[in-house]
């Protein structure tokens, strides 16, 4: 008996030598040294890769500004769900880098700090810190520093909630070998959807056996805004002043409509295997850069990858075609999103958040993050010589669409992500059930949108709220 | 006493690592979950009493539905195809054949293939244009597909018979007197086409077998809402590895006197096979199916990586337990998805008590 306690005494003392040891060769590393007697933020961020890269340098600049504060900045994945977690849970970051359509969720559940009321407390005593740091304030957060739909998407029932760190507008991307291959001239790209599918038609090769070569264009690809139709059209799916889903409205019947005769016209299985056999968006097998697409709906972001892959890759840009009798050259409709920074309640330094969200908002940092991510700007006005530095060369096509009184944003509602999901699994019922009329399709998705809506209202009533 | 006291609480020492784990980080957590599933609790705010509210929901809940269609037909497809060919490479890897212990590494390997990178490259295979399934299917299709597709209704035409006459003469020849008859080719000819019937059914139900028979080309299998089953039903047999170790343990350890006996009896193998072998093993039979149940009422990453949160086209691969992240994590209904997780929970008690109800008189114990 006392010899199989020693043994047990033996073997748990080499257990736990074997972890403590395991602990220090494995275990976690600072990643990089705190200086002295500083505040530390703990700043997570969605970014990776070369976008996150950009951020990093961004945070680096405000370490080295001042003596204070320190930044620790965290690139994850589905850092609203994390962040959402780690609210619940009583620890969440200091500042938090979400989207423009988070806002609406996170505020109705208490869980981000309105930036106005900051601003009203400390945001004086900021911008005297800035002027004796940096010999200029830099930044103003008020609606004449930022572009209008910017400053709108800034805001949620009428308070102040994030920041942009960077802003993207919609357009179209096309090849321009492409266009002069089949005779089009590329710098007259489509400006409506009948001059769009005209093109489309034109632009699409088959091989000898009748399958696709290249495709003009299709709708779902790269397949993240399959809810964005109808806006082409004049349409939209929410209105946000009587909270209801309007997707099945004669505009979006349009759009979709449009959307249907793709498959019809190109052939629905033929479309899908040809889509299959697509790349991934970030690599050389991007269909745009392989020539299996010569138009597509996209950010200006997509550059990157051009830049990265194909920089010889000869590209144009453009609003994306609306029909005609929405068509104002001055006002394009455009799909306009921006990552903002929010500060979550229950941080542990707010003060100091408010500093480094306002140092972000400086009009160098974010030429410095809309240039290396390849975006326009989203304030008001860009400095002198940032259309030269940027990597984008028809960057002033996007800038012009982030201003235009047409952009739109994400349907600002906290059930945002439910009536996506409608539009992502009913995209298919769209191009392959053709025997189901695209209203029906868009009557059920509205249906099932405002079901989650009302869900969500029935919620807040039952906390008092309306 | 003084002595098994210390050795008491040694003991608990040691295994108060998952103790103290299991109390906060599974027993608590069950435990609240049961009282969030009575609630509207949107995670960021306290929750709010509600009764059956949540449990009342899921009656009217298309989406709720759809996903436990799908995870029920990946589950009778993927348990009993999994199953079978698990036992049969068991079986073949028993055999003594040169570069025995080559072949067992082989099976088992794929299991070790972390689950993403398995997932990325079934992607590839699985790809409409590209993927190297459909390359060998283009070539292998306009050969068989015609054959098949011959062979069809004649196969539709047993299946018939077989649901509406076979199930009384199952029920008859293997459960008269309350004793087990063994398993005879009869029993087998039974089983084989009962499947084939029901599979054929659900198979023409779910549009995999269409009136034109089985496609000549290969189908866009992630693309099209009705091939995305198939695809992650084959992809399911990548890990069959696991199973396929603990069926040859099990062969191993049958007696090797039953096997001289069957032989003084003038049993031939397929015979053998299903009187001695499969009675012996039929323990871990029943183990390794009611672990393939659960399992596929808690599949989750391969269809999320492979199709997205919504579960592709028509969310014809969007499972029980993803919709149930999605209500906790990305709707923050966490009430309703822990209202979803004790339906989970007692739908997988009932069916494990169901196979254990039904396998009382197909599972062998050996005495002592």
């Amino acid at each position: 008996m006392s010899d199989i306690r020693a043994i047990t005494r033996r073997t748990a003392v080499g257990v736990m030598a074997a972890a403590g040891l395991g602990y220090a060769v494995f275990g976690p590393r600072r990643a990089r040294a705190v200086p002295p007697g500083r505040v530390v933020l703990d700043y997570w961020e969605k970014w990776t890769g070369q976008e996150a890269q950009a951020m990093r340098r961004v945070v680096d600049a405000f370490n080295a500004s001042q003596d204070r504060i320190w930044v620790r900045y965290f690139s994850m994945g589905a850092v609203d769900q994390k962040a959402m977690i780690a609210i619940a849970g009583g620890d969440p970051p200091d500042v938090v880098g979400l989207w423009n359509f988070s806002s609406p969720a996170f505020s109705e559940a208490d869980a981000i700090l309105p930036l106005d009321e900051m601003i009203g407390v400390w945001g004086d005593e900021v911008s005297a810190d800035f002027e004796r740091l940096y010999g200029d304030i830099g930044f103003r957060i008020e609606a004449s520093y930022y572009a209008g739909p910017i400053w709108g998407q800034m805001h949620y029932k009428g308070r102040l909630w994030g920041v942009p760190n960077t802003c993207s507008s919609m357009g179209l991307v096309y090849s321009r070998a492409a266009f002069r291959e089949v005779g089009l001239d590329p710098d007259d790209p489509p400006k409506t959807i009948a001059e769009m599918d005209e093109a489309a038609e034109l632009l699409t090769t088959r091989r000898a056996d009748g399958s696709i070569e290249r495709i003009g264009f299709i709708q779902r690809d790269p397949g993240w805004w399959n809810w964005i139709w109808g806006y082409f059209f004049g349409g939209s799916i929410y209105d946000v002043k009587t909270n209801r889903a309007t997707a099945y409205t004669p505009e979006n019947i349009r759009g979709y409509d449009w959307v249907r005769s793709y498959p019809v016209k190109y052939g629905m299985s033929r479309l899908v295997s040809f889509q299959s056999g697509f790349g991934n968006y970030n690599s050389t097998q991007q269909p745009l850069l392989a020539g299996k697409m010569a138009m597509a709906f996209h950010g200006p972001f997509l550059v990157n990858v051009v830049n990265t892959f194909d920089p010889d890759f000869d590209y144009g840009s453009a609003p994306f075609p609306v029909s005609e009798d929405v068509y104002n050259p001055d006002e394009p409709i455009a799909l306009l999103e921006s990552d903002m920074l929010f500060i979550p309640k229950g941080c542990k330094h707010p003060r100091e958040a408010f500093e480094f969200v306002c140092f972000t908002q400086r009009r160098a940092m974010v030429e410095l993050l809309a240039i290396a991510h390849c975006k326009p700007s989203p304030l008001a006005a860009v400095s002198d010589g940032f259309y030269a530095r940027h990597p984008h060369r028809y960057i002033e096509v996007f800038n012009k669409m982030v201003r235009s009184p047409r952009a739109f944003p994400k349907p600002q509602t906290p059930v945002w992500p439910q009536y996506e999901d409608e539009f992502n699994a009913a995209i298919h019922a769209f191009w392959t059930e053709l025997d189901v009329p695209p209203a029906e399709i868009l009557a059920g998705i509205q249906k099932r949108g405002q079901q989650a809506i009302d869900q969500h209202a029935a919620q807040r009533a039952r906390r008092g709220e309306t | 006493m003084k002595a098994a006291r210390r050795d008491t609480l040694a003991g608990l020492a040691f295994v108060s690592p998952w103790l103290i784990g299991f109390l906060a980080f599974m027993a608590a957590p069950i435990v609240m979950s049961f009282y969030y599933s009575f609630t509207d609790y949107p995670l960021l705010e306290p929750p709010i009493w509600i009764g059956l509210g949540n449990y009342a929901r899921m009656f009217t809940d298309p989406v709720f539905w759809k996903t436990m269609e799908n995870t029920t037909v990946y589950a009778l497809f993927a348990i009993p195809i999994g199953t079978t060919l698990a036992l049969l490479v068991a079986w073949l890897l028993n055999q003594n054949v040169r570069g025995q212990s080559v072949f067992r590494a082989a099976v088992f390997l794929p299991s070790l293939v972390p689950l993403v990178a398995a997932t990325m490259i079934w992607l590839w295979l699985f790809n409409g244009e590209l993927g190297i399934i459909n390359q060998a299917w283009d070539v292998v299709g306009p050969v068989v597909a015609p054959v098949v597709n011959l062979l069809v209704p004649g196969l539709a035409g047993a299946s018939v018979f077989a649901l509406t006459c076979l199930p009384v003469i199952v029920l008859v020849a293997r459960f008269r007197d309350g004793q087990n008859k063994g398993w005879g080719l009869f029993g087998l000819a039974q089983i084989i086409f009962l499947s084939v019937a029901v599979w054929l059914l659900l198979s023409g139900r779910l549009g995999w077998i269409t009136s034109a028979g089985i496609p000549v080309h290969g189908p866009n299998w992630l693309g099209e809402a009705t091939w995305i089953m198939p695809a992650l039903v084959i992809m399911s047999l990548w890990a069959v590895g696991q199973a396929v170790v603990i069926y040859l343990a099990a062969l191993q350890d049958v007696p090797i006197a039953l096997y001289e006996a069957a032989d003084l009896d003038g049993m031939g193998p397929l015979t053998r096979f299903l009187n001695v072998t499969v009675p012996m093993i039929s323990p871990v039979i029943l183990f390794n199916v009611i672990m393939a149940i659960i399992a596929s009422w808690q599949v989750f990453a391969v269809p999320y990586i492979m199709l997205g949160s919504s579960g592709g086209p028509d969310r014809a691969g969007y499972f029980y337990t993803m919709y149930l992240y999605d209500n906790a994590f990305r709707y923050q209904q966490m009430g309703y998805a822990s209202a979803m997780a004790w339906v989970q929970l007692l739908i997988i008690l009932a069916l494990t008590g169901l196979t254990f109800l039904l396998s009382r008189k197909l599972v062998h114990y050996r005495a002592g």
